[in-house]
């Protein structure tokens, strides 16, 4: 309210002082004896226009721009508000551009470009065991982990944690058991990363070498179980039985292994620990992640040649390590995976494709405007606006559509990452973290700024710039200026809508063809619960064996259950470094092998899953009684493997490199299908079943209605174990969904982008030609009253519409190869050169382009000459 | 009026300071002394006197006091701040070099005329 104030008071002076110079004029005239009124109608002639001369004086004031500005941009809105369509149609566009580019950008920030939330985070690296064979990347045994950090100098720290970090465990603090996961970590894990606790300390080494039971807990855990109390430090917190201390809280950004780690214990309280140390354990095991920390002044490269030289000098040493090297990278690279840096770059792709789009639209749109309004600037510029006035009107009409799509953007960008967090895939690293990020909000609404900017003036000043009076003698709009560069935007238009359309086609037929593989077990009606009994309360494997025999049975007792099994973990990711040994055909230990995993499962599994028993039988309950001669079944993929054309049902096996010490085998009592669990478009590995009960195992419950039966499964098992958590019971079907929603989300995604840019893409070229075809009125009549055909003219306006649309779609399928064969990685069984896909992604863009040519073009034909002309 | 000259762009700004150099005055007195000065020469019109003093007072070239005058009314006096004249004289030494070259110029040109 100040400026309008002391706007007022500069108006009153200028007022006082032009009218003291009025007053002042006339009494010199009255004293050479004019009179009064005759000096006074003098003075008025002379001074010219008052209020010009006061606007002059207005005009040179400093600071006057910006209620000019806000009055400008006010007149902008009331221009629009004119124009409803036309304003509605660039908000929107504009709006989507921004919100979509803002939430994308947010996204790339917070997983790929943001650093990792521990001191030094560039000083981090990964140093993960090679496979030499598959040439592929692996966890880490702990022996050769001692030797890394006994021998090397480049690391000023190295430590590690549990590659199955993420197994459950029960818990139970002041409240009832539950179940979460923990973090098993090496020694100094803490102290590498350098991360402070939030409130007390993390395990020391003493209390590490001592084997001491204590926990870290996470903030979430923290608060829940304690609401942030400091007296949390010091009590216990029971873990699978055993009380643990609590010595520390860790903030919520501290999340390795994973981002729903609840708490963190020392390896040193596991047996593990003690068996690695005797160095009995294989050294090939894969079970650590390796972190270390650079020593000051040393670099990765220099670690990658010390680490490569103690790798090869372990090679030499250990059969175990022959096929085994190092490999180190930035931490940062190993955590936010290659996978999940590529949906994101896809992402990023997707949305500067729909962004080009939407800005060439917007270009389009405001330069179609602009020409259009050549004749009123002319009449503005003849009526004595400057061209400055004119440009600054222009600008202000621009920034009000701007200004209006910006809060509309990055509303709409704060939805979609609500969106993308409620319904997103869970396998993007960090992606909790997600917010509107600042700077992606900053450029978005720069780049639409400059967009909105440039296109909404820049052909207006050149337009301006045309001799005012041939432009207001334009009555005759017959020849306009051929608006090149508008055919460019639309050309553009198109090529970026073809590269989407052919992206998502890619996409959708990735995910469908996923989604079709068979999994080799009726997903269908079945279900998981998972248990996991404490040591304390069930301490042997007679106690776990009867527990999970009672409960199969109490649970296949229940009306409507039609079959029970167990499993270790239904979708678990395998280890795949596991052997068999064939009798008659032993391999030297150390000889090469292919990945191979062994499954304890219980009888009845195969039953309850639904997998076809392809030979032989499936277990019994005898094949689990002590003194049982062991059985394993076979998958079909290992059966090909090692029996190829032979029936490998008979055949003597053991679970290991080597035969056993007192020489018995097992034997191969079935053959199943192949079953594809941590996700449908994850290969089977090939799998040999050994009939157990684990401690810790899923349950699998086949029911026509599996849902309804929850209660009664839980009443039956809270009936045998009273304290048992029971927080994880998923149907098959959804776990599988899940495991394919990575994909999904990035097939809607792009089918989304690709609508939205075809439909701005075809809007484009109507406008163009709807534009073009206004322009030429005159001229269609003139045609007609020739005796131009309807159909000749609509070929006219068509060839010229298709003319664009052709040449699009040529820089459009070379983009979209390109584009395609950059993602290769991430399609699934398509071929990312498909010759079908193209044709049908290129025929459909064409008819699009068709139907939004056609309508211009028979708008032209009904040109009718009489009114053309009169007109005209 | 009409057969007065044109001012060139950028001299009505020095003439103004040069007026105010010698004491502080009102716009219509300004203009009268421009006009008694220059012999009515120079006459300027009220449209470009007073965005030109208002432009030299934005630029601190000029501050204004208001003082009640003879007539019984306010006026706003304008006198020349010290970076006026300062302004002032650095643009009177730059019409000066122009005015000697363009003389310079005429007076050559008409001896060298046979």
């Amino acid at each position: 309210m100040r400026w309008r104030r002391g706007r007022r008071t500069a108006d009153d002076r200028l007022d006082l002082e032009i009218r003291d110079h009025i007053e002042r004029q006339v009494a010199d005239y009255v004293a050479t004896g004019m009179s009064e009124a005759e000096a006074r109608k003098r003075v008025r002639l002379e001074f010219g226009g008052l209020d010009q001369a006061k606007e002059h004086c207005r005009d040179v004031r400093p600071h006057q721009w910006l209620s000019e500005l806000i009055r400008d941009v006010r007149v902008g809105f009331r221009s629009l508000a004119r124009e409803r369509l036309f304003a509605a149609a660039v908000i929107t566009i504009l709006t989507v551009g921004i919100g979509a580019t803002v939430a994308m950008f947010s996204v790339l920030n917070t997983v790929i470009l943001r650093d990792l939330p521990y001191a030094r985070p560039h000083e981090l690296a990964a140093i993960r065991t090679h496979l030499l064979l598959q040439n592929q990347p692996d966890g880490s045994s702990i022996p050769n982990w001692l030797d890394w950090r006994t021998e090397s100098k480049t690391f000023a720290g190295m430590t590690f944690y549990f590659r199955t970090a993420a197994s459950a465990v029960t818990f139970a603090g002041r409240e009832a058991p539950q179940r979460g996961l923990k973090g098993v970590v090496g020694p100094d894990f803490f102290e590498v990363l350098g991360t402070a606790p939030l409130i007390g300390r993390t395990p020391s080494r003493e209390e590490f070498d001592r084997h001491d039971r204590v926990v870290v807990l996470s903030e979430g855990l923290w608060q829940e179980q304690f609401d942030r109390s400091p007296d949390a430090i010091g009590r216990m917190l029971i873990v699978d039985g055993q009380p643990h201390t609590i010595v520390g809280v860790m903030p919520r950004t501290f999340q390795l292994p994973t981002n729903d780690t609840r708490f963190w214990h020392p390896i040193s309280t596991s047996p593990l620990w003690d068996l690695s140390k005797a160095s009995t354990l294989n050294r090939d095991g894969d079970i650590l992640e390796v972190i270390g920390r650079l020593a000051p002044g040393r670099t990765l490269d220099d670690a990658r040649a010390e680490m490569s030289l103690i790798a090869s000098r372990l090679r030499a040493e250990y059969p175990a390590n022959r096929f085994l090297d190092v490999r180190v990278l930035p931490l940062f690279d190993h955590l936010v995976g290659d996978r999940a840096r590529r949906t994101v770059w896809l992402g990023l792709a997707a949305v500067l494709a729909l962004l080009a789009i939407a800005c060439a639209n917007v270009g389009g749109l405001l330069s179609v405007r602009a020409t259009r309004r050549r004749q009123e600037f002319a009449v503005r510029t003849a009526l004595g606006a400057g061209r400055a006035r004119t440009v600054r009107q222009l600008l202000a009409e621009s920034l009000s559509l701007w200004a209006t799509a910006s809060i509309g953007g990055v509303a709409l960008a704060y939805g979609l990452l609500r969106l993308l967090l409620t319904y997103g895939p869970r396998t993007i690293p960090r992606i909790e973290q997600l917010g509107l990020d600042a700077t992606a909000v900053a450029g978005a609404l720069f780049g639409g700024l400059v967009v909105v900017t440039l296109c909404g003036t820049l052909p207006s000043i050149v337009a301006t710039r045309k001799t005012n009076a041939a432009a207001l003698a334009t009555r005759d709009q017959s020849s306009p200026p051929r608006p090149r560069f508008h055919d460019l935007l639309v050309t553009a238009q198109i090529a970026a809508a073809l590269v989407l359309l052919v992206g998502a086609v890619l996409f959708a037929e990735s995910f469908v063809r996923a989604q079709h593989e068979d999994p080799g077990y009726v997903a269908d009606d079945l279900m998981i619960v998972r248990v996991d009994l404490p040591q304390i309360e069930y301490p042997d494997a007679a106690a776990v064996a009867t527990f999970f025999r009672d409960a199969r049975e109490r649970i296949a007792a229940i009306p409507g259950v039609a079959a029970v099994g167990g499993t270790f973990d239904f979708f678990m990711r395998r280890n795949g470094q596991q052997s068999i040994t064939i009798q008659g055909r032993e391999e030297s230990p150390d000889a090469p092998r292919p990945r191979l995993t062994i499954e304890p499962i219980t009888p009845g599994f195969f039953r309850a899953s639904g997998t076809p028993i392809v030979a032989g039988r499936e277990f019994e309950e005898r094949d689990l009684a002590p003194g049982a001669p062991g059985v394993f079944i076979v998958s079909e993929s290992l059966a090909r493997r090692y029996w190829p054309g032979e029936n490998p049902i008979g055949q003597r096996i053991v679970n290991g490199r080597r035969p056993r010490q007192n020489g018995t085998w097992d034997t191969i009592v079935g053959v199943v299908k192949d079953m594809r669990r941590e996700g449908l478009d994850q290969s089977p590995i090939l799998t040999a079943f050994a009939p157990a009960s684990m401690r810790n195992m899923d349950l699998t419950i086949r029911a026509s209605d599996v849902e309804g039966l929850i209660p009664a499964v839980r009443r039956e098992l809270r009936a045998m174990a009273p304290a048992l958590p029971l927080n994880r019971i998923v149907s098959v079907r959804s776990g599988l969904a899940e495991r394919l929603a990575g994909r999904r989300f990035e097939s809607q995604v792009l089918v989304l982008f690709a609508a939205i840019g075809l439909v701005l893409a075809a809007a484009g070229l109507y406008a163009l030609l709807a534009y073009q075809v206004a322009l030429r009125t005159r001229e269609l009549g003139i045609r007609a009253a020739l005796g131009a055909h309807r159909r000749s003219i609509i070929t006219m306006v068509l060839t010229h519409g298709l003319r664009l649309t052709v040449v699009g779609l040529g820089v459009g399928m070379i983009g979209a190869a390109l584009a395609a064969r950059a993602l290769q990685g991430l399609l699934y069984n398509t071929k990312p050169l498909d010759a079908s896909i193209y044709a049908g992604a290129t025929a459909g863009v064409l008819l699009i382009a068709i139907v939004a040519a056609m309508i211009p073009a028979r708008r032209a034909a009904r040109v009718d000459p009489i009114t053309a002309l009169r007109e005209g | 009026m009409s057969t007065k000259s044109d001012l060139p762009q950028g001299t009505l700004d020095l003439l103004i300071l040069k007026v105010l150099a010698l004491e502080p005055l009102h716009g219509y007195a300004i203009g009268q002394r421009l006009q008694q000065i220059s012999r009515n020469v120079v006459q300027v019109t009220q449209g470009t006197l007073y965005p030109a003093l208002h432009r030299l007072e934005n630029r601190d070239l000029l501050v204004a006091d208001w003082k009640m005058t003879d007539t019984g009314r306010e006026a706003k006096f304008y006198r020349l701040t010290r970076k006026g004249r300062a302004y002032m004289d650095v643009e009177a030494e730059k019409w000066q070099r122009l005015i000697d070259a363009f003389e310079l110029i005429f007076k050559s040109a008409d001896r060298s005329a046979p």
